[in-house]
């Protein structure tokens, strides 16, 4: 299973020091929900352990994140590779311009990995989220015509048909009706087997509810961080009790 | 809230909505309403400008097309007002032939430069290049006229001409040097080339910044390489867009006439090869109109040639609109 693990992160949005000086291992085969209020480096994080972060020219980063021992960061690394390696379910559901079936067959077809059974791989994934009995019926229909839960599950299995090790949830059930919040949830919870889950998210309970371990973020710095277990029942810092008490954030 | 409601009101019935609570002021209802109805005018304005040129080029056009067919027009080939003879066809073929020209040798580069600058360059680059592409754009067609006589002819005189001469020429009679001027179909096709290139770059470019951020990075999480990326956004998001492009370039293309006039040799013949001079429909009109007015028909010629050129633009605008829908219905829907 793979190590991640952050050394003295900082990342620079311009002149705005948006992580500052985060260093944290993430437990494997668990889920880590990040949790903190708005704008507080979240998503930030998150992005910065799979590269998305070097789209915009006006990041800086400083620091590693190390992927089984190698720094992602490392100018021999392939960016490319990183996000095979680490998949990102995004926060709005957006199914490329192209069929069901497309969607979820465009990561196996780049990487080779159907080994000439397309059809087996995009229903394996299908039926690993739920989602094959809905859709079997309409395969070449356009992603865009499903619901947004469905799209949001569509989205999970396309990330996952990649093959990743580490998967990054960007509040990927946030824009969600509740029901549909809760199948993709359990979803996430079900998958942890195989999967390092990182799990950004502003909502309390949904931490408590799939949480083992948790990171808790304020204006960009790592307040605390630890077991699920330990962290909402006895928060060690005064920060992170005023916030769980829903006092501040 | 209120305020879309009135909007909404004043759309159906044309009145304004009356004052009460908490409606908006009078000045701003007023202005709101006069807005619509401007913009609303305006557009219907642009619609009637280009019915009305069409109706009074059809009008001026009518003495030629009610003695002659419109068979013996388009395909005839011979070119003698003082003696009756009014065939399009080399100018229609000059046209055609000029632009397909500028089209195979631009459109290619041009999409791949505006893909380049919309998906490769830093931002820094890109606000560096901009302003010289619109720049480009904007160049008054007599200087890239005057650039092609400098240049692109003696080019093709001296180096393009005697080279196809001893290599294509030989077995393709499309290319064999006809024509030791450098004046004609190649040169002008190549100026055309150059004023249609900026403007295809610069819409592509702009097609392909308007595909939603969340694609990229949806493309990019699946491990997808740049080009991979790329070639999906343009395949699934960018096709309609470029293809508009296309379209503007033809159109800059089709109508051009100081720049091709300057370079294409202007001979009322049948073109047989790319080195040949021919005649395009935009320099017949401009070199011509004005002059020889006494003969009969003349300018009634004239007035055709110009409502040729409307109808070529318009249906090939419309077509492509009408792909564009399609590709539009089938990538998203």
């Amino acid at each position: 299973m793979p190590s991640l693990s952050i050394h003295n992160l900082n990342v620079w949005y311009g002149a705005q020091h948006a992580i500052k000086d985060i260093s944290v291992d993430i437990p494997p085969r668990q889920i880590t929900a990040v949790i903190g209020p708005s704008g507080c480096g979240k998503s930030t994080l998150l992005k910065s352990l799979n590269r998305l972060l070097d789209l915009n020219e006006r990041v800086r980063v400083e620091g590693q994140v190390l992927l089984d021992g190698d720094n992602i960061y490392a100018v021999d690394q392939d960016a490319t590779e990183i996000r095979t390696r680490i998949g990102l379910l995004a926060q709005k559901p957006f199914p490329l311009p192209m069929s069901i079936f497309d969607n979820v067959a465009y990561g196996p077809r780049i990487h080779g990995l159907a080994n000439g059974n397309i059809q087996a791989v995009v229903q394996s994934q299908l039926e690993s989220v739920g989602l094959w009995e809905e859709v079997k019926d309409r395969l070449s229909a356009p992603a865009s015509g499903l619901s947004v839960g469905q799209q949001q599950r569509l989205c999970l299995a396309r990330t996952l048909a990649v093959q990743p090790e580490v998967l990054l949830c960007d509040e990927s059930t946030a824009s969600l009706d509740p029901i549909s919040a809760r199948g993709v949830e359990s979803l996430i919870r079900n998958i942890k087997t195989h999967y390092t889950v990182i799990m950004v998210t502003h909502d309390i309970d949904q931490a408590r509810r799939v949480a083992d371990y948790v990171l808790f973020m304020w204006l960009g710095e790592l307040i605390e961080h630890g077991p699920a277990q330990q962290f909402f029942t006895a928060p060690a810092q005064p920060l992170s009790q005023a916030y769980l008490a829903r006092e501040v954030g | 809230m209120e305020a879309i409601r009135d909007t909404t009101l004043v759309r159906r019935t044309g009145v304004l909505p009356r004052r009460s609570g908490r409606r908006p002021s009078l000045r701003r209802a007023t202005l709101d309403w006069a807005a619509h109805r401007f913009s609303a005018s305006t557009a219907v304005v642009v619609a009637v400008l280009v019915i009305g040129i069409g109706a009074a080029l059809l009008a001026r056009s009518r003495p030629l097309l009610d003695v002659y067919s419109l068979r013996e027009l388009l395909l005839g080939q011979v070119w003698l007002p003082s003696q009756g003879l009014f065939g399009f066809a080399p100018f229609i073929a000059g046209s055609l032939v000029v632009t397909a020209v500028a089209m195979a040798i631009s459109v290619v580069p041009a999409i791949l430069s505006g893909i380049y600058l919309a998906e490769y360059v830093t931002a820094r680059t890109r606000t560096a290049l901009k302003p010289v592409i619109d720049l480009l754009v904007g160049i008054p067609s007599v200087v890239y006229g005057l650039w092609g006589v400098l240049f692109i002819v003696p080019l093709v005189r001296d180096h393009l001409g005697p080279w196809a001469d001893r290599t294509l020429g030989q077995s393709i009679p499309v290319f064999s040097r006809s024509n030791p001027s450098g004046y004609g179909l190649l040169a002008a096709g190549f100026v055309l080339a150059v004023m249609v290139f900026p403007l295809i770059v610069a819409v592509t470019e702009e097609v392909m910044r308007s595909v939603h951020r969340e694609m990229r990075e949806t493309l990019l999480s699946l491990g997808a390489t740049r080009w991979e990326t790329t070639k999906t956004i343009v395949r699934h998001a960018g096709l309609p867009g470029i293809l508009a492009a296309i379209v503007l370039g033809f159109s800059r293309a089709f109508g051009e006439t100081l720049a091709v006039m300057m370079t294409v040799g202007n001979v009322a013949r049948m073109p047989r090869s790319i080195f040949d001079p021919a005649y395009p429909l935009p320099a017949l009109i401009a070199n011509n109109y004005g002059e020889m007015m006494s003969i009969p028909l003349y300018e009634s010629a004239l007035m055709s040639a110009a409502l040729l050129l409307l109808v070529v633009v318009v249906v090939f605008n419309a077509g492509a609109r009408l792909a564009v829908e399609r590709l539009v219905r089938k990538g998203a829907a």
